[in-house]
């Protein structure tokens, strides 16, 4: 729409304009096609025939070895119905628990040191606590993995020398799921950190100026002005934390194997183990829609949550 | 005043112990990298190396059968699925953001589709369709289906709308046309889109574990962090061995982060303003 602004500056003069003006079209419609084609035909391919994929396999007995068979939805009723399967949201949501607030409330506290200190030495603390976001889970992984070694690991060391005694932290199902939050908290809490900042900057300075004139106190100004302005930017790294739980992998696969006892499997670890050890494709597939459903719906709750209270403002 | 000062110096210590502690898994993993493997379990335990010129763990990295090799690999591809990436999407958001086109609305609407789409859903199905195409256990795998990404269109397609239409109206009253306006205008104003778009290609190519674990199983294949995960498993890799190959895998994206930093914490914030 903003080109025919252009093509309006070059064929205005001249008594073939229309024409000129068609046969800049039909150059408009081959140029978008051709920029735009490329992209579409791999999104095609590498998403949309896999959704669509996904539907079908899910209500077929679909084998990559032997014949195709329609089941209806036996696929979903074996999924509905597996112990395991719902085990592993229960997994999820156990990591949710700790790696979710303790997440949120450090960035918060960190947001807030960093607004308070000058800007030099800002910029250096943001590089360095976003450094461990460009690290892989793999990386990550492989050093935790020697951080909670039960005779030389760093943690069992330190809590030693404060007079604790040595944890097993992958192998005892009480702190399996704590040695798989550490680093996935150590992962992720720069980038979370960064966008809280961006949200207190928003804040326009003015409100905490006429509170204080006002005499409100630090934690009057903390829960009148900070808190509410911030609750969308709270709400959003909580779905985007929620969808990023859901679908974890290297941490739990790689330091506890998804064990002790599964006390780590995670949905997206049950799927790909399931995957790998059975064949045919149904079961898999339901299960990746079923937690698909779940996630999406939980996510328009949340947006319907934060809309309404927009509304009621 | 005085209590002001003292209350910076007490933000600024606090500052510095974060830092620490955020970048101290890190520095436990540089400083196991030089220690011998008596030195990794010896009682009692100390946090530096007995000797900082002990290159032994990373001349048996480099000297291993498969790792040297794959790091070059995923460089290689990584660099290609970058470049890849940056056009394929840059010029679908060009597309998008400044022709006007027929069906452009519907195409857009198409486009946007995957954002509904969690990875999760699809990772199987994607898995028999590159399985069908015949695509496991080649580098093409790794790399194809992650070129078009609707969140890189989407991005570049917003910052391109916010670039001002006189730019290009002054280039073509001069005579040019839609390629010089692009790039006299476009390109050079667009390198902060296009150096976190590139960056987070990269990245996302070089960190990918999940994917190559479905797709490639031959060993000398191995992207990096499969090759690293592989890696720890086998005889003799004690942790020093471990940390020198995570310390060596873990270098390219620093780097590219330390260099391209000022871009990258930018664009974060603005992601974060989207919220």
């Amino acid at each position: 729409m903003n080109e025919r602004h252009i093509t309006g500056l070059t064929a205005s003069k001249g008594p073939k304009r229309s024409r000129r003006q068609l046969t800049r079209q039909l150059r408009n419609n081959l140029e978008g096609m051709l920029l735009v084609i490329p992209a579409l035909l791999l999104i095609t391919i590498f998403a949309i025939i896999p959704m669509i994929y996904a539907l079908f396999s899910s209500v077929y007995d679909v084998s990559l070895y032997t014949g195709t068979e329609f089941v209806g939805f036996e696929n979903y009723q074996r999924v509905l119905h597996d112990t395991v399967f719902w085990s592993t949201f229960k997994t999820a949501f156990r990591y949710m628990l700790y790696v979710i607030p303790a997440s949120l409330l450090l960035a918060f506290m960190l947001a807030n040191l960093m607004i308070r200190i000058p800007k030099k030495a800002a910029g250096i603390f943001k590089a360095s606590i976003y450094i461990p976001n460009v690290i892989s889970g793999v990386i990550t992984s492989v050093i935790f993995i020697f951080i909670y070694d039960y005779d030389s690991g760093l943690a069992n060391v330190l809590l030693e020398k404060i007079g604790i005694k040595r944890i097993g932290w992958v192998t005892d199902t009480k702190y399996a799921m704590l040695a798989v939050a550490i680093p996935a908290i150590w992962m992720s809490l720069g980038g979370t950190t960064l966008i809280m900042l961006s949200g207190l900057n928003d804040i326009p300075t003015v409100y905490y100026e006429a509170a204080s004139i006002d005499g409100a106190n630090a934690f009057q100004q903390l829960y009148k002005i900070t808190l509410p302005s911030m609750r969308n930017v709270f709400i959003y790294l909580l779905v985007t934390s929620i969808v990023g739980s859901m679908q974890v992998f290297e941490l739990p696969n790689l330091i506890t194997h998804g064990g002790p006892l599964y006390s780590t499997t995670t949905p997206n670890l049950h799927i790909y183990t399931h995957f790998i050890n059975d064949t045919s494709l149904g079961y898999t597939v339901a299960a990746s829609l079923v937690i698909f459903l779940l996630l999406a719906g939980l996510t328009a709750v949340i947006f319907r949550l934060i809309s309404s209270e927009k509304s009621m403002e | 005043m005085k209590q002001n000062k003292l209350l910076k110096l007490l933000y600024l210590t606090l500052s510095a112990i974060v830092v620490l502690i955020s970048l101290a898994p890190l520095i436990w993993m540089l400083m196991t990298g030089f220690k011998e493997k008596t030195e990794v379990y010896r009682v009692p335990f100390s946090f530096f190396p007995d000797n900082f010129s002990n290159l032994a763990n990373y001349s048996k990295v480099l000297t291993h059968k498969n790792f040297p090799n794959s790091m070059l690999t995923t460089l290689l591809g990584a660099s290609i699925s970058t470049t890849c990436c940056l056009i394929i999407n840059a010029m679908a958001a060009y597309g998008f953001a400044r022709i006007d086109f027929k069906g452009k609305k519907l195409l857009w609407a198409y486009c946007l589709l995957p954002m509904f789409i969690p990875s999760i859903a699809i990772l199987i199905p994607s898995y028999v369709v590159v399985h069908k195409m015949g695509m496991l256990n080649t580098m093409a795998v790794l790399i194809i289906p992650g070129v078009a990404q609707t969140g890189h269109i989407f991005y570049l397609r917003q910052y391109f709308l916010g670039i001002p239409l006189s730019l290009e109206e002054a280039v073509q009253i001069d005579g040019g046309n839609r390629v010089q306006a692009l790039i006299h205008v476009f390109i050079p104003m667009s390198a902060a889109p296009f150096v976190i778009v590139g960056f987070g290609a990269f990245v996302g190519y070089w960190n990918q574990y999940l994917w190559p674990l479905l797709t490639i199983s031959k060993t000398k294949l191995y992207p990096i962090m499969q090759q690293l995960a592989f890696f720890r498993t086998e005889r003799n890799i004690h942790y020093g061995v471990q940390m020198a190959g995570s310390f060596l895998a873990a270098v390219p994206p620093i780097m590219l982060f330390m260099f391209f930093q000022r871009f990258i914490v930018k664009g974060i914030k603005i992601s974060g303003l989207k919220g």
